[in-house]
């Protein structure tokens, strides 16, 4: 067998369909049957020894590429390796794409070694290769402790840190680092059926609607990966909601509006659990103001608000119907004449709430 | 007071961490030239330290300046202990001591380190005052300029060309002295660079003195080697055309107003050494006959051996050389010269007259037989045996110059084996290129006697159009470039048909008639322009592997000797078989390379064959065997058929299906074989003739098999290890796609199938290499080189260099390529399933599995793009054709960065000027060969680092292309036991500026880039 057998160029040319099996985690023998199946080897009349040695070849290759992939903006700055801007480009989002069925299973958790050990598990849920595990691991990891304490918009900081071209990876970067930071359970039994397009969706909406950098927020100094603070603490006024002639006369709106638009058994199954949901959805409001209790967000959400309405088998129409007119004939209430502030507190949290719930009501 | 050198370290970035603690480092620059030493401030607590620093200057000599770099070593502040050492910058000041040079150096430089590799990068500027000195006596060359180029750079025009010059340097090799033994392997590796580095400056300094004392003011060919003698210690050998360059702009000065000087190394000069060596010179070694008794054919055999030049016989020139007459001026010049060796490659048109035939010398010499190694009498002496023997060769062949001359060595513990070649030819050095690009070079029609000749040569004014030739040349064209004027005088033999040195075939020229021609012709120079060619070029490969006894010293020696004929013998043979197979008749760019192992002895000879017009073209090769059996003859057949197949595939894939065999017409009563068809059994000859005879002992013999089975490239890619693939024109060469460097080492196994193992090693290199540029067709893969090595026992190392030249189809040319009428001859060809590669045919009319084949090899981005198998339908193919444009524009990058190239030129690109030449070596050493990924982690590891290196130095100048780039050495020293590895390498080319058609010429700042005439007051001492 030959022992020394390699190949450099001078311009760092990549096999690009080579690349995206070995970020796959194939091992060189993996690799070389599965191009050997596509048929590459008929064109020239190689063997499978050269396509193996050409395989182990850009495996080297990759992995010393590798180094500069983790901080991509090094690329500016070396000269080792000669490589045209627009493979550089590809070479760096490929690395950075991601399995959203393997981010699912670290969403929200502690990105800490002992996670990155229990890798293997994970590997073995999705039929994804450990080492591409661990580098989908690694990446999130990377990039949440580039930024979590960077200020400025983390969608923004993700793109310039890691000179990513397309904004949707950096925004889904940007959620990732927001569940990560808050630590947002996803692991529970009841949230099992969430996807990561779910955590996704809801995640971008607080990021946009309930940190630093949303729009209501007049201090924007602050990270975006963090809630409002202010915000939070409004929250708390929410609270008042709960007392029980807030609720009757809430209660009173709804049902009235509703009665036209909903089905008698419906609006006789709202009626009975009126109360218990209203209560929910506010004491997740102003629970959110202890970090605690943002880490249940979603199994709150679920456990309190959806689960009641799954068992009487609302369809996603009818639970949006009812939280829109919920979110309305808020503002007709007493108490938000005589405190203007909590009818734009009572927007800001009901507007995501309610993309966030029915995002997460899936029948 | 020669120059005061002056040195800014501004920053540097992504230092390594030195300081675990910290995570950070102190760093700071010792900044040395020749003995004296300044140093910067140290920069505390970072990884990207940013100096400023004012200027330091030095006050050196310019014979410091020639022969050591700038050293800059970036180490890291300790307060208690030792300083430690992150990593140097040489930097190699000769650019800025020629006058059209940059006289500034400045860029960000890799900090390397020999035994951690590039650790972040340096940014500097450098600049030089130079002073004017008119001291007679100095020892220093300042201004000569050096190319590696082996041709007249771009942009110049030879006016004179000097003749040879050559130097040898000796030293100790530091790795072998007792101090090594106590000192780390850092600064033992930094000793040895430092050294390379210094003798290699002296070596060009010495022979700029020479160039200067025979008047000229360049030297372009110009190649050093090193010889790692080991213990006897080491030797940087340069050799080189000194000439006198002019721009071409400039307009001509009379080459006869200087006075021409003579070529320094005289046979006299040597003094044989008094010591017994075991030497063996193969000049008097006749084509041996190497088949067994009894063969009805065996004059065949011999009676179709080409001229070559290491075959000829040194009494059969009966002294020819001397007694031209002396007629014009140009010939005075050649005659004082005493055959003058010429290391170009390339030539302009009309400096060749004829070319006689490759010349060659061998000879295995001692090393422990050198009475005092320090000094360089002894190999002075060896060389000049050896170029004395060529000399004597060349004069055989009545000519009277060498061109495309190399020199090389092989060292195997205290074996020296030196070899030379080159390409007798008779030249034209009162060249005026002025006078000769405008008009025709002279066609030489008349036959007869000598001074007719050269005097219709002195009137080239009158000019000879014969309108036969002219007809004949255009219905033949078709394929090449339509500017060049063609001569077929080029390949008119130089010696007199009835005296010619050696047995030979001779035919008439068959575009004028009226003069003779060889029926083989192999040089070692690129293509002339004016020599017309069919058909495409083939990269052609002869190898030779045989096991050698483990005699020492003196009989060692013997053995080398003894077998070193025979296996010139067999690779000749199977190049000429091979040629022969592709219907060709000349090889271009012949290199041979020998190299001594400790259990084997291998020789290799690579090439790339053409059909030339004005030689015969080669008959069908015929299989003659003894046949004792039906089985035999059967399988004897067998192997005609597959001859008569693999003849037809090559003239498909080489275009020379409009070659005609049948117009020979022998007149030379010379040795036309006597064995025609009445005694063969076979007749399987297409009513030819002439036949070529292949003889075949033992139809279990692998060996005539082995010549057919070469790996042939993929459709669409061209081989050639020339500048300039035959059949291509300069257009379609569009641009450089990749530069490539393949190490690979092998044990053999067993030494009895060695023969066997070896073919089948080259083949694999070849099948990795079209499978790793697959992706790049169409392409031409020029230059590329071969260089094997035995580096321990068993081992067998091939080092291949090689550039990928995008190919482009929307000329004219590529039509002719593809939509030749091949189809109808591919019908005729049996063809199986994916065995069909080699057959470019238009794809819609290609189904089964061949049809995949092409589209697979056309189309390699579509599948990406549309996922695997899509593009085997033939609807998908359809489309595919349509968007083949664009698959070639996948890599056809529009970032260029550095270029680096073993050509000469750049393809796509002009050439604006040439910045000054660059040539270093480097080490790498590793403790750690396991964690750095294998030898093969650390082999790819260092190779990359070592382009990188020299893509910063091209850009610190201004350029963006380092032209004529060759790695002269490759040693890799590995020991997986102790987890430890060594690598060698040695680079050299020319750093040039060019410019692509269409784009702006990148205006450089005054500022920056030329020297102010008011920085150089002149000082007379």
């Amino acid at each position: 067998m030959s022992y020394v057998d390699v190949f450099v160029g001078n311009f760092i040319v990549i096999d690009f369909e080579l690349y995206d099996l070995w970020l796959k985690g194939l091992s060189v023998d993996e690799c070389a049957v599965a191009l050997q199946n596509r048929g590459v080897l008929q064109s020239t009349g190689a063997r499978f020894d050269e396509l193996i040695s050409d395989t182990k070849d850009s495996f080297r290759l990759y992995a010393s590429l590798e180094q500069l992939l983790k901080w991509p903006t090094k690329f500016g700055e070396q000269l080792v390796y000669q490589i045209d801007p627009e493979t550089q480009k590809i070479l760096i989002d490929k690395y950075y794409q991601f399995d959203a069925h393997v981010i699912r299973e670290i969403l929200g958790k502690k990105l800490s070694t002992r996670l990155r050990n229990n890798l293997d598990e994970v590997s073995e849920k999705t039929k994804v290769h450990l080492r591409s595990c661990c580098r989908q691991f690694d990446n999130v990891k990377r990039v949440f402790r580039q930024v979590e304490e960077r200020p400025g918009s983390l969608e923004k900081n993700i793109m310039s840190c890691f000179c990513l071209t397309s904004d949707t990876l950096a925004k889904k970067y940007a959620a990732i680092v927001f569940m990560a930071n808050h630590r947002f359970e996803t692991c529970k039994k009841r949230l099992g059926h969430l996807t990561f397009e779910d955590f996704l969706y809801c995640a971008e909406h607080m990021i946009t609607n309930w940190s630093y950098s949303a729009a209501e927020c007049d201090n924007h100094e602050d990270m975006d990966v963090d809630l409002d603070r202010a915000f939070l603490q409004d929250l708390r006024d929410l609270k008042i909601l709960t007392e029980k002639q807030h609720v009757d006369e809430h209660k009173l709106f709804v049902l009235n509006i509703l009665k036209t638009s909903l089905k008698k058994k419906r609006h006789e199954s709202l009626e009975e659990n009126y109360k218990t949901t209203s209560k929910a959805i506010i004491s997740i409001a102003y629970g959110l103001n202890h970090s605690k209790e943002v880490r249940n967000f979603f199994s709150d959400v679920i456990e309190e608000v959806i689960e009641p309405f799954m068992l009487s088998h609302w369809t996603v129409e009818e639970m949006k119907t009812f939280l829109s007119v919920y979110k309305d004939s808020g503002h007709r209430l007493s108490v938000f004449r005589s405190a203007p502030n909590l009818s734009v507190v009572w927007d800001r949290y009901m507007n995501t709430f309610i993309k966030c719930c029915l995002k997460m009501y899936h029948m | 007071m020669p120059g005061t050198l002056k040195v800014k370290i501004v920053a540097a970035r992504d230092l390594p961490v030195m300081d675990r603690s910290t995570d950070l480092t102190d760093a700071f620059v010792e900044i040395k030239m020749g003995t004296e030493l300044q140093k910067t401030e140290v920069f505390k607590r970072s990884l990207y330290p940013q100096w400023n620093s004012d200027w330091f200057k030095f006050e050196v000599e310019d014979e410091v300046l020639q022969d050591e770099p700038l050293e800059l070593r970036v180490l890291d502040h300790d307060t208690y202990s030792a300083h430690d050492a992150i990593g140097k910058v040489y930097i190699d000041l000769n650019p800025l001591l020629v006058k059209e040079s940059p006289s500034v150096i400045s860029g960000w430089f890799p900090v390397y380190d020999t035994m951690h590799g590039i650790r972040g990068d340096l940014n500097v500027i450098v600049k030089i005052d130079l002073f004017s000195d008119f001291n007679k006596f100095r020892q220093s060359s300042c201004g000569i300029q050096f190319f590696c180029t082996a041709e007249v750079p771009a942009g110049y025009r030879l006016q004179y060309v000097h003749g040879f010059v050559e130097e040898l340097v000796v030293n100790d090799d530091p790795e072998y002295q007792w101090i090594d033994k106590i000192r780390t392997p850092r600064s033992s590796n930094e000793a040895r660079q430092r050294l390379f580095s210094k003798m290699s400056g002296q070596l060009t300094r010495k022979i700029g003195l020479k160039v200067l004392e025979m008047g000229g003011g360049a030297v372009i060919g110009f190649k050093q080697c090193f010889d790692l003698e080991g213990e006897s210690g080491i030797v940087i050998r340069g050799i080189g055309t000194a000439v006198t360059l002019a721009k071409a702009r400039d307009p001509p000065v009379s080459p006869l107003g200087m006075s021409p000087l003579k070529d320094s190394p005289v046979p006299e000069e040597s003094n044989a050494p008094s010591s017994p060596q075991s030497k063996n010179e193969l000049s008097s070694t006749s084509p041996m006959k190497m088949n067994g008794t009894g063969t009805r054919h065996s004059s065949g055999s011999d009676a179709s051996t080409p001229p070559k030049g290491n075959f000829l016989d040194c009494s059969s020139g009966s002294g020819s050389g001397k007694n031209f007459p002396k007629i014009c001026s140009q010939q005075i010049n050649i005659e004082l010269m005493e055959f003058p060796l010429f290391t170009m490659t390339s030539f302009p048109p009309g400096f060749i007259l004829h070319l006689g035939g490759v010349v060659a010398a061998r000879s295995v010499k001692l090393l422990d037989k050198i009475h005092n190694p320090e000094e360089p009498e002894t190999r002075d002496a060896w060389w000049n045996e050896i170029r004395t023997e060529i000399r004597s060769h060349t004069r055989a062949m009545g000519c009277h110059a060498v061109i495309g001359y190399s020199e090389e060595t092989s060292i195997c513990d205290d074996i020296i084996l030196l070899s030379a070649m080159g390409t007798a030819a008779k030249v034209n050095l009162n060249l005026d290129q002025y006078q000769s690009t405008r008009l025709a070079p002279p066609q030489v029609v008349n036959t007869g006697d000598r001074s007719n000749m050269s005097a219709e040569r002195d009137q080239s004014k009158k000019l000879y159009v014969d309108v036969n030739l002219a007809n004949q040349v255009s219905h033949r064209l078709g394929l090449d470039e339509s500017s060049p004027r063609y001569n077929c005088a080029l390949c008119h033999i130089p010696y007199k048909p009835s005296s010619s040195p050696f047995p030979i075939n001779l035919t008439q020229c068959a575009c004028c008639r009226r003069r003779y021609v060889p029926d083989l012709l192999f040089t070692t120079i690129n293509r002339p322009p004016e020599i017309h060619t069919v058909g495409h070029g083939a990269f052609i490969q002869a190898r030779v592997c045989r096991p050698k006894g483990d005699g020492k010293t003196e009989v060692n020696a013997k053995e080398i000797s003894d077998i070193l004929p025979f296996m010139e013998y067999e690779l000749h043979n199977q190049l000429v078989v091979k040629l022969k197979i592709r219907s060709m008749n000349c090889l271009f760019g012949l290199k041979m390379q020998f190299v001594v192992g400790e259990s084997m002895l291998i020789g290799i000879a690579t090439g790339t064959g053409v059909f030339l017009s004005p030689l015969p073209a080669p008959p069908v090769p015929r299989l003659v065997g003894q046949v004792t059996s039906e089985e035999e003859n059967v399988e004897l057949q067998e192997l005609q058929l597959q001859i008569q197949e693999k003849l037809q595939r090559h003239k498909d894939l080489y275009n020379l299906n409009s070659v005609e065999i049948s117009n020979q017409n022998l007149t030379s009563g010379v040795q036309t074989d006597d064995s025609d068809d009445d005694t063969s059994d076979l007749d399987l000859s297409a009513g030819n003739k002439d036949t070529f005879i292949l003889e075949v002992d033992d139809t279990k013999d692998n060996s005539v098999k082995a010549m057919l089975s070469d790996v042939l490239q993929p459709p669409g890619m061209y081989v050639c290890n020339t500048d300039t693939y035959p059949g291509l024109t300069s257009q379609n060469l569009a641009s450089n796609l990749q530069m490539f460097t393949q190490v690979f080492r092998r044990t053999v196994d067993n030494l009895q199938g060695l023969n066997k193992d070896f073919s089948e090693f080259f083949d694999s290199v070849f099948r990795r290499l079209f499978f790793k540029l697959r992706r790049m067709i169409p392409c031409c893969l020029c230059n590329v080189s071969f260089a094997v090595g035995a580096p321990e026992e068993n081992q067998i190392e091939i080092v291949v260099t090689g550039i990928c030249v995008r190919v482009d189809d929307s000329t004219s040319q590529n039509n002719s390529l593809t939509d030749n009428p091949m189809p109808m001859h591919g019908l005729e060809t049996p063809m199986t399933g994916a065995s069909s590669k080699s057959l470019l045919k238009p794809v819609s009319n290609v189904v089964g599995a061949s049809g995949e084949n092409v589209d697979e090899m056309m189309f390699p981005m579509e599948e990406v793009t549309e996922g695997s198998g899509a593009s085997a339908n033939k609807a998908a193919r359809l489309k595919v054709v349509s968007n083949s444009r664009n698959t070639s524009q996948v890599f056809s990058r529009t970032f260029h960065g550095i270029e680096v190239t073993p050509l000469a030129y750049v393809p796509g690109a002009r050439i604006e000027r040439y910045i000054g030449s660059y040539n270093f070596f480097f080490i790498r050493e590793t403790s750690s060969v396991k964690e750095v990924g294998g030898v093969c982690g650390f082999m790819q590891k260092f190779i990359t680092e070592v382009l990188a290196i020299v893509r910063a130095h091209v850009s610190s100048l201004g350029g963006n292309a380092l032209v004529a780039y060759n790695m002269t050495q490759c040693v890799l020293l590995s020991n997986e036991h102790k987890n430890q590895s060594q690598c060698l390498i040695n680079v050299c080319g020319d750093a040039v500026f060019a410019s692509r058609e269409g784009e702006i010429t990148a205006v450089v700042p005054d500022l920056i880039h030329s020297r102010k005439p008011s920085d150089s007051p002149s000082f007379a001492t």
